[in-house]
């Protein structure tokens, strides 16, 4: 990120207390603060996954945007349950599946009530 | 670290968080309550008025100010800021003649329970990169101009230490209440990517 892009974001920053850019980084974060409060690990150890990670990423290309950001937590969060012995390696590829297919299936009952609703009187409430 | 899943509408990397946090459902480490609650708390609770809070406190109570620089994060608990994200919490003074900035040069340390979640920039390779190799440039590209006579100190958190700015009190503001004190402060103060105090009217 050139100068001019980090003056820019820096006077967009508000006085407003920060929420996170997607629901997924927002859920990474709360899951590895409470897995230390767990004792999982420790933050230090976390870190320490952190900037290994963020030092590799930063071989290949800058850091620019909070997807890059959190991209590298999750991969330093993923490492560290995983020399812990938290799942077998499959069990984490099976459970990703069934999140898409989990995914699809919520948007196919959602298109569903919708086109039942297209279909049925909808009551009214009269006050 | 693995295969990433080429999906159209959901990114990847929201796929394996909602699988990482359901097997870690499952093996009974943590439930969805524990993470909504660390969520909650840091969009709902802290942010760097908390930070503003500290800050007003001891530009009114000299007694208190001795205490943050002697130890941020006991007197901090003084007025029940905190939190086990952070071990040590070094309070660093401006003063007419040193201007302080924090980075974290290998990932992006912050004083979580202090100032909240750190803005994207402060996480940026360009910020983290450019302010220890030449800050005097950066904080002149960002807008803080310093004279020659003015010592810089960059100050790396890269330990278990995390810092925070303490800007000089304004001149001209016995009139201003605490609280009235805490709202001129920014969190871009406290990172030290801000220096002077601005004061309405």
């Amino acid at each position: 990120m050139q100068s001019e892009t980090l003056s820019a974001a820096l006077r967009q920053s508000g006085f407003e207390n920060l929420t996170f850019s997607t629901p997924w980084s927002a859920r990474l974060f709360g899951m590895t603060l409470a897995a230390s409060e767990k004792q999982c690990f420790t933050l230090q150890q976390f870190q320490s996954a952190l900037i290994d990670r963020i030092s590799e990423k930063e071989q290949d290309g800058c850091i620019t945007t909070d997807d890059d950001y959190y991209t590298c937590w999750l991969e330093a969060l993923q490492g560290l349950l995983e020399e812990r012995n938290m799942w077998q390696a499959h069990q984490l590829r099976e459970r990703e599946v069934e999140v898409v297919a989990a995914g699809e299936h919520r948007k196919e009952q959602q298109r569903q009530r919708q086109r039942q609703h297209h279909h049925t009187v909808q009551p009214e409430v009269v006050k | 670290m693995g295969h990433k899943h080429a999906h159209p509408e959901k990114a990847w990397q929201a796929i394996r968080t909602e699988a990482i946090e359901s097997l870690l459902n499952e093996i009974n480490v943590l439930t969805s309550e524990d993470v909504d609650k660390v969520v909650r708390h840091y969009e709902e609770n802290v942010g760097p008025k908390t930070g503003a809070r500290v800050i007003a406190r001891a530009w009114v109570d000299p007694d208190f100010k001795k205490r943050l620089l002697a130890d941020g994060l006991a007197a901090c608990a003084e007025l029940g800021i905190g939190g086990p994200e952070t071990e040590l919490l070094h309070v660093v003074e401006n003063t007419p003649g040193v201007h302080n900035v924090v980075v974290c040069t290998l990932c992006s340390c912050y004083p979580w329970p202090i100032l909240g979640l750190p803005p994207v920039w402060y996480k940026s390779s360009a910020y983290r990169s450019r302010l220890v190799r030449e800050p005097r440039k950066l904080l002149s590209e960002l807008g803080v101009d310093l004279p020659e006579k003015v010592e810089v100190r960059v100050w790396d958190s890269v330990s278990e230490i995390r810092y925070l700015v303490m800007p000089e009190k304004p001149d001209h503001a016995e009139n201003l209440s605490e609280a009235q004190l805490a709202e001129l402060i920014t969190r871009d103060h406290m990172i030290g990517v801000a220096r002077h105090i601005h004061q309405a009217g």
